[in-house]
């Protein structure tokens, strides 16, 4: 199209108003995404910081009327795998899809609290765990798992964008999603009884921690 | 539970996410609207990620936006 072949004759400055117009207002966005991928706020500004450098960097490369915001993820979340995570403070556990125990694979929130509190479980229950808790329950996801349920959950992108963004198939985006939410809503539950909030049935043992 | 839950319990995930395809988009709602047990349930789920949505989301730090842009042009 026109288009792209307009966006490589842009002079420097013309580049750096679009870029500062259109691709800077998602600073908020990408550090959250960066603070859950990196669960440091000093490695998250770092890692926004690269990635916008990169980004800007390759910015001719960039399709008007693609998806920036997507295109942008795809960059952050690049920069974070490919070079940062290798220089960062914190140890991260790296997991490998199969290599996770599966039963976290299955795991109802919504019946481990109904059975609890012998009602329909209402959310009501959660709402009064600390942001803190909540925040930490995400960080407990193996690092593949947790990118993906922060991508769908949190920034609402479809499979097939969280595909492109992390570089896998739809069918492994599917899954990581599927697993990644039964472990965070466990984590959620176990939380939740620590916290006294529903009444600890003793059924299944706590695998949380 | 009859064949329908089960079948919303089984594309839950999808459903939410807004990927089923629409004739079964369509399908599950029609059944939420009929089923008090599984629109209770899908409701709860779907109140779930409003509140992780709500809680995992962070301001970046003051002066973040004056770093970034002095390292992309430095003056």
């Amino acid at each position: 199209m026109a288009d792209s072949t307009v966006r490589q004759q842009l002079t420097d400055d013309e580049r750096r108003e679009q870029f500062a117009r259109d691709a800077l207002p998602y600073l908020d966005q990408l550090y959250s995404a960066a603070l859950r991928y990196t669960r440091n706020p000093t490695d998250a500004e770092d890692l926004v910081q690269e990635a916008y450098v990169k980004a800007y960097s390759a910015f001719h490369q960039f399709q008007p009327g693609t998806n920036l915001r997507a295109w942008l993820y795809r960059i952050l979340t690049n920069t974070y795998i490919n070079s940062y995570r290798k220089q960062q403070r914190q140890p991260v556990q790296v997991s490998a899809d199969g290599e996770w125990d599966s039963n976290e694979g299955e795991f109802s929130l919504y019946d481990r609290i109904s059975q609890a509190t012998h009602a329909p479980a209402e959310v009501e229950v959660l709402r009064r765990l600390a942001d803190e808790e909540i925040k930490e329950a995400l960080a407990s996801l193996p690092e593949n798992f947790r990118m993906a349920v922060y991508l769908a959950d949190v920034e609402g992108f479809s499979y097939a964008e969280i595909a492109e963004i992390m570089g896998t198939p739809i069918g492994t985006v599917m899954s990581r999603l599927h697993r990644g939410r039964a472990a965070l809503h466990r984590a959620l539950y176990e939380y939740a009884v620590e916290r006294d909030l529903v009444p600890n049935t003793g059924g299944e043992e706590a695998t949380h921690g | 539970m009859d064949d329908s839950c089960r079948q919303v319990l089984r594309e839950l995930q999808m459903f939410l996410d807004g990927e089923s395809a629409d004739e079964l988009q369509h399908i599950i709602s029609r059944h939420l609207g009929d089923c008090g047990p599984c629109h209770d349930q899908v409701e709860f789920q779907r109140e779930v990620r409003v509140l992780i949505a709500a809680k995992c989301t962070d301001c970046a730090p003051p002066g973040l936006m004056e770093r970034v842009c002095a390292t992309l042009w430095p003056s």
